[in-house]
């Protein structure tokens, strides 16, 4: 949080932001709908879950005993408590796994033997210039106008969202304005 | 046992693929999701009512799976009863034996989520669960390979998987029918991906399109295909637009008088000029084979991966050096990304390149890449194999999830095999 970003038009965005928008813009490419609408999320909802307290037996060691004989509507209640895929991940505890073990984190494909090649942020195709404040890349004039006509918006968003995932691990929105502008 | 149904279902994150085993007829492909119109309608439609809307207009969706694994297990569960209700497949589960697919990988908090659904929830008579690519061995393998003289084995003993589906790539070495785990990768990209991908190209250069997932996908469908050439098409893509074989115009559908985009008609477009109605119109140009490149450099969005290829490559040196040149030559192609024109000679061009010139490089695509995977479990159900790994629900309340474990794994099948 000490970081500071310069906020003053022309200002340089620093490799650890340029990184973190990276890696916002691939989490983006994952969502299922551009918005998220709660109240749309729980429709037809039959059975709402207990509080976690109630039912926190969950993920404990139940796979070595017999099931309890539960009512399918404990079961279900058990089931519909909806756990982000991260979570399920970090209570699986996967990483504590042997090394010759094969598991999800492992079976990762590894990064590219060649270099990666260079597309314009705005128009697609390839590129040869970088813009110096936040590392887009551009092919020319025209597009470095257009990037940098709507450059500075995501500057205030991209620092925002860091704040924010800073304080708690919560993933943010998606912000309309960094869309395609290709801080890559 | 042998009397009760076997339904197949593989469940796959964008569609389930549902029938009943040795009954091609009964096969559903029911798209795996929900929606809702949103902007205050509740109304919601359940998989296959999909098909039942006119206006596919901003559609909000809720999908059961999140990056390839199942974690919303109410959505999942009406998408199921839909499934197994009188209006698609009528299953009684008391009296059905379920072969269901999972991803590779599943973690076993989730697998025990499946356990609890199939066998207390809704009551199944049996259950196996598999990981999908080991279905696709089932099938008649060598048939896909027809330059080869007859082959006395339907089913080459190595066959390299490659299944690029909604969510994820993964590539899988499958020998004499058992998947070699070590040698398992996975690369992050998916349909779901590349869609979302060109989503926000079209909406950013053209037409704000970021709520229109359901027409973004069909563009995708219409317009996309994998370059066998790539930067000779990107500087095609330079050309101007009216003599240019890349540019495609893409009528959108408005939902009023067409209810499903279309790629006009360029010499067309001119002298329309007189109808009163214009068309709203997509320009494609690199977009349409920059966006399956994606599968083949990740790198091109920032991804740290290779891509099939590379991976592929990857992938067979992790095997034993023996089977190397099996692999290359018995290579399946499955997923809905499979789809894509060009995609199969794409990676038959780069991988060989990529792979030892001693080797040959054979690569084989299914006529349906999708259903594939069903059809192979459709031959496998009731097999020997598959009956080794039944698990019954009398044995699942008697034991408990672990013999879901035990039976279902295929962590015990590696040794050996890797170097």
């Amino acid at each position: 949080m000490s970081r500071k970003i310069d906020r003053r038009p022309g200002g340089i965005i620093d490799e650890d932001t340029r990184r973190q928008s990276l890696k916002r813009r691939l989490d983006g490419l994952e969502r299922d709908n551009y918005q998220e609408v709660p109240e749309l999320e729980l429709l037809g909802t039959v059975i709402k879950p207990r509080r976690t307290s109630e039912v926190g037996d969950r993920d404990g060691a139940i796979a070595n005993k017999k099931p309890r004989l539960r009512s399918k509507k404990e079961i279900l209640r058990q089931l519909y408590i909806k756990k982000s895929l991260k979570t399920l991940i970090d209570e699986s505890r996967v990483e504590l796994a042997s090394e010759d073990m094969p598991t999800y984190l492992t079976a990762a494909a590894s990064p590219s033997k060649f270099p990666p090649k260079k597309f314009c942020s705005v128009c697609g195709f390839l590129s040869k210039y970088n813009c110096k404040q936040c590392g887009a890349k551009y092919c020319s004039l025209a597009c470095k106008a257009t990037h940098t006509d709507m450059r500075n918006t995501p500057v205030v968003e991209m620092e925002e969202y860091r704040d924010e995932a800073e304080e708690d691990d919560v993933e943010p929105e998606l912000v309309a304005g960094l869309i395609g502008f290709g801080f890559v | 046992m042998a009397d009760n149904p076997i339904l197949v279902m593989d469940n796959g994150a964008s569609t389930i693929k549902a029938g009943y085993a040795k009954q091609p007829e009964t096969l559903h492909v029911i798209p795996n999701c929900k929606v809702t119109r949103g902007k205050g309608e509740k109304t919601t439609f359940t998989g296959d009512q999909l098909h039942k809307l006119s206006d596919y207009a901003g559609l909000y969706y809720r999908l059961p799976f999140e990056k390839g694994y199942l974690t919303n297990w109410e959505v999942q569960k009406s998408l199921w009863d839909r499934t197994f209700s009188r209006d698609i497949l009528n299953v009684n589960p008391t009296s059905t034996s379920l072969l269901i697919t999972e991803p590779c990988f599943n973690f076993p908090n989730i697998q025990h989520c499946y356990d609890e659904m199939i066998f207390e929830a809704y009551e199944f008579y049996a259950c196996c669960r598999v990981i999908a690519p080991y279905l696709c061995g089932y099938n008649n393998v060598s048939s896909l390979f027809p330059s080869q003289t007859p082959s006395v084995n339907e089913r080459p003993d190595c066959i390299l998987v490659v299944d690029s589906g909604y969510s994820f790539t993964h590539i899988v070495p499958i020998v004499v029918g058992r998947p070699v785990l070590t040698a398992v990768r996975r690369i992050n990209i998916g349909g779901k991906l590349l869609t979302n991908h060109l989503k926000e190209i079209v909406s950013f250069r053209h037409w704000d399109m970021m709520d229109q997932t359901y027409v973004v996908n069909e563009i995708k469908e219409t317009c996309c295909y994998v370059s066998k050439d790539f930067l000779g098409d990107l500087d095609t893509g330079r050309r101007n637009p009216k003599e240019n074989p890349i540019v495609q115009e893409y009528v959108l559908p408005d939902f009023s008088r067409n209810s499903k985009g279309y790629v006009r008609d360029k010499k067309r477009s001119s002298r329309s000029t007189n109808d009163i109605y214009e068309d709203q119109v997509l320009r494609m140009n690199n977009e349409r084979f920059t966006i399956p490149e994606l599968l083949f450099h990740p790198s091109n969005i920032g991804m740290n991966q290779a891509g099939i290829p590379e991976t592929i490559v990857e992938s067979v040196s992790l095997t034993h050096s023996d089977l190397h040149g099996l692999f290359y030559s018995n290579i399946v192609l499955v997923g809905g990304n499979a789809s894509f024109p060009g995609y199969k000679e794409r990676i038959e061009q780069d991988l060989r390149v990529l792979a030892p010139s001693e080797y040959e490089v054979r690569v084989g695509m299914p006529e349906n890449p999708i259903t594939y995977t069903w059809h192979g479990g459709s031959n496998y159900a009731g097999s020997p194999d598959h009956r080794n790994k039944l698990v019954t629900r009398a044995e699942y309340m008697e034991h408990g999830s672990n013999i879901c474990l035990q039976r279902f794994g295929m962590s015990e099948d590696v040794d050996g095999m890797q170097e």
